[in-house]
């Protein structure tokens, strides 16, 4: 005789000790749901953070090879700022190896119309040196891109739309000087342009370097320069002559900068776990009460199956069903409302209500979560599997009952 | 033949505040299979205490017990639970139903623990639940029946299986005269028609009427054994 329960009838007698105690449970399914649902949001506006911030320095400031002041790629203020190359550095930059470079600035600013403010990238380039094409892929839709000598700016169109105002208008840019001071301009829209990605045009402000540089009181600062080699099978060669020159600069391929920013992007599984399971062990400690509260009310229930004659495994397994139940509930509410939340917010948060705050220290105006099945299964996988791991000294102790003694305490 | 139960020299000692407590001192009997016995004595002289033993459910301090000619001793609490489902049923006198479970389902759980399909399953219960008067309420869980109520449905799920042993502690206790003799009626046909063994613990007379051997306890010590005579 095997006196085993058939699994369905486990899952059954599982469910409904379940709601015995209804109030208890929904507290308990309820706390599951919320912490995972938060936790879902919380990594995929991580993600989406990340995501931002590799993206657009790339594109916003492509070259095969730039140099900045180390410390920069981790942390892009004007506090990390060199002078515009000279003696060694410039005759190397004009050397055979290069085809074309120049230097670049790059800030987080905010801009305000007589109606709307917004935090934006401000970026400052020598148009001359750069050429609109490939510099960037953005197409102008109207006006035109600055001239080098041009105090005007150009924006992206829904950027222009968010700050309800017109090509030919005045906007002011706000920033931190070079002296650390606040730094502010007037300064006229001249071009619109579009870009394939709605973000980017809302983030991306251009103008000539010379008035940028003159707005943060740095007449002849740059943050970065950007390399274009001849030969990009030679680049190594072209990095390493550069390094020698420039000992302490922080010189990276594009093919580097990539894989730093996807480095970042590894850690996040790391920082990813250690967050669930930290917010897990918070919980922890009511799920076993649950449990443990489930079991004690049951002492003499469960001496009576035993006397009956079902197995101790049968008996931990029976406790084991009512835990995955309650946590597959949990879960499931949670990923339903983390979906909703991310769905209804796909298109981007709007931070421009606290951009003045962002502004300074450089991030977007806007936020797209990025939600990644692989974040799903293995949020829900911890869940599960430490959750599991909670009823099991619970389902132990069930199983250990003397069948008399549960059966007959008072 | 082998006895369906054997007790030798069976002791069972309680500490309880400093007091030792004989549940059991020194008892001796066998049942021949087929026996319908009523085990009486005033309260707390070890009724319950025997029932438990004989069940496995209790380890003795000393002696033998055999059930079916297979000793207890010898047997792991797997195999107790194994013996208990296949070979006994149980009306214990406290707490006897699954709360979460209906009528209907209490009495099918052993059946479900051996395996019985389900078709089989639900025409054994209904049988059951209209020999023992509930038919009608074997969807109600047990918090929705009386006293009597829930007493029938643990004969019912003790019976059920047509184990070869019953062991029921006070399964009259609750009940009306009418029905706990229907209940003994029902009982005595069991033992009549398939020689189901009976060992039912009670003061109750109408037991033994029932019965046709009575064994009377007192502080743990068998005092009285002999046949009882029915006309
Ligand atoms: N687990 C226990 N711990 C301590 N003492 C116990 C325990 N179980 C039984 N006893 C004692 O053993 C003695 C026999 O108890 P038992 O329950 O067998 O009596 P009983 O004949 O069934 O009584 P009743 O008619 O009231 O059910 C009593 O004195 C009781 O107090
Ligand atoms: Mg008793």
């Amino acid at each position: 005789m095997s006196a085993k329960l058939p699994t369905t009838h486990l899952l059954a007698l599982a469910w409904r000790n379940l709601w015995r105690n209804s109030e208890r449970s929904v507290v308990m399914i309820g706390a599951l749901a919320i912490a995972v649902a938060a936790m879902l949001f919380l990594i995929a506006m991580m993600r989406g953070l990340l995501n931002d911030m590799s993206q657009q320095n790339l594109r916003a400031l492509p070259g095969d090879l730039q140099i900045h002041q180390p410390g920069y790629l981790d942390d892009p203020s004007i506090d990390y700022r060199m002078p515009w190359p000279s003696g060694d550095l410039l005759a190397e930059l004009d050397g055979v190896g290069v085809a074309r470079w120049s230097g670049r600035l790059s800030v987080g600013a905010m801009v305000a119309s007589e109606r709307e403010a917004r935090g934006i990238q401000l970026i400052g380039y020598v148009p001359s040196r750069e050429g609109q094409n490939s510099f960037n892929e953005w197409r102008l839709i109207d006006g035109d891109w600055p001239s080098d000598d041009s105090k005007g700016v150009v924006v992206g169109a829904s950027l222009l739309e968010k700050l309800d105002t017109q090509l030919g208008k005045r906007i002011v840019l706000t920033s931190q000087g070079a002296d650390g001071e606040i730094a502010d301009i007037g300064a006229r829209i001249i071009g619109v342009y579009r870009a394939e990605m709605a973000q980017l045009e809302e983030r991306l402000v251009y103008m000539a370097l010379p008035a940028m540089q003159s707005m943060l009181r740095s007449p002849d600062d740059i943050q970065q320069i950007a390399i274009f080699s001849r030969d990009p099978s030679r680049l190594l060669d072209v990095q390493s002559r550069f390094q020698q020159l420039l000992p302490s600069a922080d010189i990276q391929r594009w093919d580097q900068l990539n894989s730093y920013l996807s480095a970042m992007l590894d850690n996040m599984d790391a920082i990813i776990t250690v967050l669930i399971v930290v917010m897990f062990i918070t919980l922890a400690f009511g799920l076993v009460n649950t449990l443990v509260m489930a079991i004690f009310e049951r002492v003499k229930e469960i001496g009576l199956m035993l006397a009956l004659g079902l197995k101790p495994t049968q008996i931990a397994l029976m406790i084991l069903a009512e835990t995955l139940v309650l946590l597959l509930l949990g879960i499931a509410i949670g990923n339903a409302a983390a979906g909703l939340a991310l769905l209804s917010l796909r298109d981007g948060i709007d931070l421009s209500a606290m951009a003045e705050g962002f502004a300074m220290i450089g991030a977007a105006p806007s936020l797209t979560p990025q939600f990644l099945w692989r974040d799903l299964w293995m949020c829900n996988g911890i869940v599960s599997v430490l959750g599991l791991a909670c009823s099991l000294l619970p389902a132990w102790r069930a199983a250990h009952y003397s069948p008399i003694e549960a059966l007959y305490r008072d | 033949m082998t006895n369906a139960v054997h007790c030798h020299q069976l002791c069972r000692k309680f500490h309880q505040g400093g007091q030792t407590i004989h549940g059991l001192d020194h008892v001796d009997f066998d049942v021949a299979a087929g026996e319908f016995i009523c085990l009486t004595g005033p309260s707390g002289s070890g009724k319950t205490t025997l029932l438990n033993a004989i069940g496995g459910l209790d380890r003795p301090d000393s002696g033998d017990i055999a059930v079916g000619g297979v000793s207890l001793n010898t047997l792991d609490q797997g195999a107790l639970a194994d013996l208990r489902l296949a070979h006994i049923g149980f009306v214990f006198q406290s707490y006897n139903l699954i709360p979460v479970l209906s009528a209907r389902e209490n009495i099918e759980f052993i059946l479900l623990m051996q395996g019985v399909d389900a078709t089989e399953r639900h025409r054994l219960a209904d049988d059951m639940l209209r020999e023992v008067g509930l038919e009608g309420l074997g969807s109600r869980r047990p918090s929705e029946l009386s006293g009597g109520q829930q007493q029938r449905v643990a004969v019912a799920r003790a019976i059920v299986s047509r184990p070869t042993l019953v062991l029921a502690d006070e399964p009259t206790a609750n009940l009306d005269s009418h029905t706990a003799e229907q209940l003994m009626a029902l009982f005595a046909e069991l033992n009549l028609r398939h020689g189901t063994t009976f060992i039912v613990a009670s003061h109750d007379p109408r037991v033994q009427h029932f019965a046709r051997r009575l064994i009377r306890m007192q502080d743990g010590k068998i005092i009285e054994d002999h046949p009882l005579a029915h006309d």
